[in-house]
């Protein structure tokens, strides 16, 4: 994240001048922030990496639909298909969480009405981060990859590792002599090219493709059928759906 | 086409998945699978 207002900007004026001091008195809040909580009469929680950081302002009802209207650029109807998967990606692949009063029909979510918290995701890309690993995942012998599986518990970074990797993968590493390779992204919840009206806001590299807000089973065979990747990459795999579609 | 087929014409993949050793892995029978039928080749832990 460059700057903070990429994320704050979408907060009614009040919280939105309350959080820009807070971040201007603590320096450690940009480059740290992992979250922004807001729950509707409570205070706002900053998440950083090793503490929070709690905001004595409680948003009220009223500011949350003023910020919601902000972040859909004030047609919630356009978004409505976002709101219903419970979230919302903003300009810099950050991502916005929400939840509220889930309206039912035939058992599929057709709307999100009465929101009462928000959870701002920062998004941050690391390039080479993923450079660590790419001696166990290129197989330099055949010019390709090994099938990877990379594991780790919620929030220590497997999405930020895949990310890069598949950004090195798609690229072409010089140093190993490997050639770039046609990457295809099936980007279930939109976390690893953060698409913004289209563009991903993330660097995935010059040969991949993305399809995202599909299932990975449906977007692994759609991919296969129409782009011919080389190499595709899912987030989170663990379903029988998805096994089903990998093997 | 099913993924089964690609993967025979040379398709690879990268995944991920939540856990944080081989136990939570072989707990995931469908990820199991994939390991006993070695379709994954390396476990990246972070």
């Amino acid at each position: 994240m460059q700057d903070i207002d990429e994320v704050i900007r979408y907060f009614p004026n009040q919280l939105y001048q309350l959080l820009k001091n807070v971040s201007l008195q603590n320096q450690a809040i940009q480059p740290q922030l992992q979250e922004i909580r807001i729950r509707v009469n409570r205070p706002i929680i900053l998440k950083l990496r090793q503490a929070d950081i709690l905001i004595d302002y409680k948003i009220s009802q009223t500011e949350i639909m003023q910020t919601l209207e902000k972040l859909c650029e004030n047609s919630i109807y356009a978004y409505k298909n976002q709101i219903c998967n419970g979230y919302l990606t903003i300009k810099g692949g950050h991502r916005i969480g929400l939840t509220g009063t889930a309206v039912v029909d035939d058992g599929k979510i057709i709307n999100l009405k009465y929101i009462t918290s928000f959870n701002f995701r920062i998004a941050r890309q690391i390039l080479g981060c993923g450079n660590k690993f790419l001696e166990e995942i290129i197989n330099k012998e055949e010019n390709t990859i090994h099938n990877t599986l990379i594991v780790s518990p919620p929030g220590k970074g497997k999405t930020t590792v895949l990310r890069d990797v598949i950004r090195r993968i798609s690229n072409g590493i010089e140093e190993m002599n490997f050639n770039g390779k046609t990457c295809g992204v099936v980007d279930e919840r939109g976390e690893i090219a953060a698409i913004y009206k289209g563009v991903p806001q993330n660097d995935i590299g010059i040969r991949t493709d993305v399809i995202e807000n599909i299932s990975k089973s449906k977007g692994i065979k759609m991919l296969i059928r129409s782009m011919s990747p080389e190499v595709i990459a899912c987030d989170e795999i663990g379903s029988k759906e998805d096994i089903d579609a990998i093997r | 086409m099913q993924f089964g087929e690609a993967m025979i014409s040379g398709v690879k993949g990268i995944f991920t998945m939540h856990g944080k050793d081989m136990n939570d892995i072989k707990q995931n029978k469908y990820i199991n699978s994939l390991l006993e039928n070695k379709q994954i080749e390396k476990i990246i832990f972070i």
